[in-house]
């Protein structure tokens, strides 16, 4: 009973937080790939210097790469806060901890973002941007998203 | 069946999480719940309030945890919304092709700062509630 009643929640919770998405989610990491990749495809067919154009899509790789790790972060983070909770005796200092850590961390990936973000810029002019940032908009709020499913993996 | 997808079905406890936002956080599907940073229960705080009903015997308790459950759905709310505006002044600075990179700080500083105000919240509520619970009751609320 108990078994069934604690699927049903997991299964309210998919459902609750994944909204009217058709279809299996999507994990962040996958979408920040896609977007990624959809990055590097808009730069290669709008920039025509080659110099450049490496430039750029190298700067992509390192965006790619770091929105990845946080992405893989938040993940680390949640299974560490749900084991501390499940601890009736944990301390709050030990939360404290983790979250420090986990912000002193976001603070160090923000500025390296943010520098790849204004380099890209400066590379390209207005109408080449137009066609690239909704694609980064998109990959950073998939780093952004806690992966549901890797998230519930815990529970397991 | 995947092993992704038979551990979502296959979990069913309580989580008890907080997650700050890095940049913006939270995607068209899951924004509403998760993507601003506040992603405070594996499952709706409702539920844990249930389980609360189940577990402790004592009335008075059981009472003031409930009451406990209660400011934690409005902090998470009046914070949610807190973010949300954060991050719809983030967008446009971040399309913005002459945004200045001290714009782009600036909302990312309120961001944060709107992020430690609900991890404290959060803890600030997991402590009361634990008031209000014995480790065997805490134990069943929140088992794997």
């Amino acid at each position: 009973m108990t078994s069934i009643r604690s699927n049903a929640s997991a299964a309210t919770l998919v459902a609750v937080l994944l909204g009217a998405c058709a279809g299996p989610p999507k994990p962040p990491e996958l979408i920040i790939t896609e977007q990624a990749a959809a990055m590097r495809a808009a730069i290669a067919a709008s920039i025509d210097d080659q110099s450049r154009r490496e430039t750029l899509l190298q700067r992509v790789d390192d965006l790619e790469r770091v929105l990845k790790e946080h992405n893989a972060d938040l993940t680390s983070l949640s299974r560490d806060l749900q084991a501390l909770n499940r601890d009736y005796d944990a301390p709050r200092a030990a939360f404290d901890a983790l979250i420090t850590d986990y912000r002193e961390r976001v603070g160090a990936r923000f500025e390296v973002v943010q520098a790849l973000h204004f380099e890209m810029v400066a590379m390209m002019d207005a109408e080449q941007w137009r066609q690239v940032v909704a694609l980064e908009r998109l990959a950073l709020e998939a780093a952004g998203s806690p992966d549901i499913e890797a998230i519930l993996e815990v529970r397991s | 069946m995947s092993a992704r997808r038979r551990s979502a079905g296959q979990s069913g406890q309580t989580l008890i999480i907080l997650v700050t936002a890095l940049l913006l956080g939270g995607s068209a599907a899951v924004g509403a719940s998760i993507g601003v940073g506040v992603f405070v229960t594996g499952r709706p705080l409702t539920d844990v309030k249930q389980a609360i009903r189940r577990v402790v015997p004592d009335e008075g308790r059981r009472e003031a945890a409930e009451a406990v459950i209660d400011s934690w759905e409005a902090d998470v709310e009046r914070l949610r919304e807190r973010n949300t505006e954060c991050r719809q002044r983030l967008v446009p600075k971040l399309e913005q092709y002459d945004a200045a990179p001290e714009e782009l700080r600036a909302v990312f500083g309120e961001i944060q700062a709107a992020n430690r105000d609900l991890q404290e919240c959060v803890l600030d509520r997991r402590f009361q509630l634990r008031q209000h619970l014995v480790a065997e009751e805490w134990a069943q609320v929140f088992a794997r």
